[in-house]
C-alpha cells in the first residue's frame, strides 16, 4: 500500500517544497497534496514519476509508515537558526537512520546501551564526572570519542546536511540513544559535538528540549558544560597544564584531549586557570593565528568502527553497499549519506566518484 | 627580608659554568652581598646587618633566567649562596610534570560487533 508519509519524507530529504515536487515530476500541485493528506490513493504512473523526480525507489513508497520523530523530542542545537526546510530534512534523515539501524540490528549484535539516567543531575560537572566513574575509564582523555559512544551501545550516524546551522542532535527511541553527527564540522569540534550530545542523552532523557525556550537554552548550557566537563576533566586538566598558562601551552596541551584550542581555553578560564583578561587575550591571539574559524594542526577525523567492521564484514559476504540500500529500499546516496565520514577512507572512496560529472 | 637587584650575566641556568655579572660589582654591591656562605647551618648569634638577603635576577643573553643569592668579591660573584633556575615558560613541556605515567593513556574502546 501507498505510504504518504513516506512521500512527504522523501520530499523532505531532498529539501523540496511541495510545489517544487510537483515542477519536478510534472504533475499538479493539488494532486501532491492530496497524496500527501492521504486523500486518496495514487494511479501507477504518477507514483513512478515522483520517484524518479526524487531519485527513490519506487518499493520505498510502499513500504510501512515510516516512524515518526517528533521536533520535540530530538535535542537540537541551534533550533532558532535553522530554517524550516533544513530542520525537516535534519528530521527525515534521523527517521531514515531509524530504519537503517533497525536493518543492521537485524543482522548483527551490537553493544547494548549502557548510558546513566542522570536527569536528577543539576550540577554537568559532576554528571560528566559520575558517567566516568560508572564506564571506569577515570580521568583519562577519550583517544576516540565516536568509538567509546559505539561501545556504550549509542547508535551514531552522519548527518551530511552541508550547512552550518545543524550541529548535531540525539534522542531516545525504545530506550536506544542516538546521535546524528554533522561532518562538516572541524574534527575537534565533532568530537565536542558529539560529547554535547551524550549530555543531552544521559542528562536530559526525559526532558524534549522545546525550541527557543528558557529552558532549552539551559538544556543546552547544561549539554555544553557537561561536553566541557567530560572532555577536560578537571583533575586531569590540573595536573599537566602549568599554572601560567600561554597560547603555546593551550596549543600543545589541546593535544591531548583532542578539543579545540578555544574550548579549552575556555575550560581553563572556567576552572580559574584563565583570568577575564588572560582568557580575552588568549581568545584575541587564537583567532589571529585562525583557531576561531578552523582548528590549524588539527586531528584526524574520528571514525566509526561499528560501521567499519559491519562494511567490511558485509563486503566479505561480498555484499555492497549498492545492495545495502538495495534491500533497504533506499537511494545510494541517502544511505551513503548517514555513514559519510564515519567510515575509513577506504571505505569513502566509492563516495567520491558519485560527486563526479561527465564533462563532455 | 630579600632584595631583588637585576643583573646581566654570560650564562645563566648551568650547572658547569656559574653566572658572571657583565659589569664589574662595586663596593656598595659587595656590602649588600656579604653573605653568610654557611647559610644552611643554623646561626647561634644571628648579626643584625644580615637581615637584607640580596638575590640577582640575573638574565643571560639567551633569555635563561635565574635568581641566585651571589656573594660579591673582586668585582665579579665569588660564590653562591643559592641558584634558583627559573624556567621559560614557553619551554616547559606540559606533559612533563606527569612524565612517569605512560604517555598514551587515552581510552579507546572498541565496540564489539557480532553477525547473528
Amino acid at each position: 500500500m501507498f505510504s504518504y508519509r513516506r512521500l512527504c519524507l522523501a520530499r523532505q530529504r531532498r529539501r523540496l517544497t511541495a510545489k517544487a515536487l510537483a515542477e519536478a515530476a510534472g504533475v499538479s500541485y493539488v494532486t501532491i497534496s492530496r497524496l500527501e493528506n492521504g486523500e486518496n490513493p495514487p494511479d501507477e504512473g504518477t507514483v513512478t514519476k515522483l520517484a524518479q523526480a526524487l531519485s527513490y525507489p519506487l518499493k520505498f513508497f510502499f513500504q510501512d509508515d515510516p516512524e515518526s520523530l517528533d521536533v520535540n523530542a530530538v535535542s537540537f542545537r541551534s533550533l532558532s537558526k535553522m530554517s524550516a526546510k533544513e530542520r525537516d530534512a535534519a528530521l527525515a534523515a534521523g527517521i531514515i537512520g531509524l530504519e537503517v539501524a533497525a536493518w543492521i540490528e537485524e543482522r548483527f549484535i551490537l553493544p547494548k546501551p549502557d548510558l546513566l539516567d542522570l536527569s536528577y543531575e543539576t550540577d554537568p560537572e559532576v554528571a560528566a564526572k559520575s558517567l566516568r566513574q560508572y564506564w571506569g575509564i577515570g580521568e583519562k582523555p577519550i583517544g576516540n570519542m565516536i568509538r567509546l559512544l559505539e561501545a556504550k551501545g549509542v547508535r551514531v550516524f552522519s548527518l551530511s546536511e552541508n550547512t552550518l546551522s545543524v550541529d548535531a542532535y540525539s534522542f531516545w527511541r525504545d530506550d536506544k540513544p542516538y546521535i546524528f553527527l554533522n561532518n562538516f564540522k572541524t574534527p575537534e569540534r565533532s568530537v565536542m559535538d558529539a560529547a554535547h550530545e551524550l549530555g543531552h542523552l544521559v542528562l536530559h532523557k526525559h526532558a524534549g528540549t522545546q525550541p527557543s525556550t528558557d529552558l532549552s537554552r539551559h538544556a543546552e548550557r547544561e549539554a555544553n558544560q557537561f561536553a566541557s566537563a567530560f572532555l577536560m576533566p578537571l583533575n586531569d586538566l590540573k595536573a599537566r597544564v602549568p599554572r601560567r598558562v600561554t597560547v603555546a601551552n593551550i596549543l600543545k596541551a589541546k593535544e591531548r584531549w583532542r578539543v579545540a584550542a578555544t574550548a579549552l581555553a575556555y575550560r581553563l578560564h572556567v576552572i580559574g586557570h584563565l583570568s577575564e583578561w588572560q582568557y580575552k587575550s588568549a581568545c584575541i591571539e587564537l583567532g589571529r593565528r585562525g583557531f576561531r574559524a578552523g582548528e590549524p594542526n588539527g586531528i584526524e577525523r574520528e571514525t566509526s568502527a561499528i560501521w567499519q567492521k559491519v562494511l567490511t564484514q558485509l563486503w566479505v559476504e561480498r555484499t555492497t553497499k549498492e545492495e545495502i540500500a538495495e534491500s533497504l529500499n533506499l537511494p545510494l546516496d541517502e544511505f551513503e549519506s548517514l555513514i559519510w565520514g564515519l567510515t575509513s577512507p577506504s571505505h569513502q572512496l566509492d563516495t567520491k566518484h558519485n560527486a563526479l560529472h561527465i564533462v563532455k | 627580608m630579600v632584595k631583588v637587584i637585576f643583573a646581566n650575566v654570560d650564562l645563566a641556568c648551568n650547572d658547569e659554568q656559574p653566572p658572571k655579572p657583565r659589569s664589574r660589582k662595586g663596593a656598595g654591591s659587595e656590602r649588600a652581598c656579604q653573605g653568610n656562605l654557611f647559610g644552611v647551618m643554623p646561626l647561634y648569634a644571628p648579626r643584625h646587618n644580615e637581615v637584607w638577603a640580596t638575590y640577582y635576577l640575573m638574565l643571560d643573553a639567551e633569555g635563561a633566567a635565574e635568581l641566585t643569592r651571589p656573594i660579591i668579591k673582586g668585582s665579579t660573584f665569588s660564590a653562591y649562596v643559592e641558584r634558583i633556575y627559573l624556567p621559560n615558560v614557553e619551554d616547559v613541556d606540559v606533559t612533563d610534570s606527569r612524565k612517569h605515567t605512560e604517555e598514551n593513556d587515552a581510552v579507546d574502546l572498541d565496540p564489539v560487533v557480532a553477525r547473528k
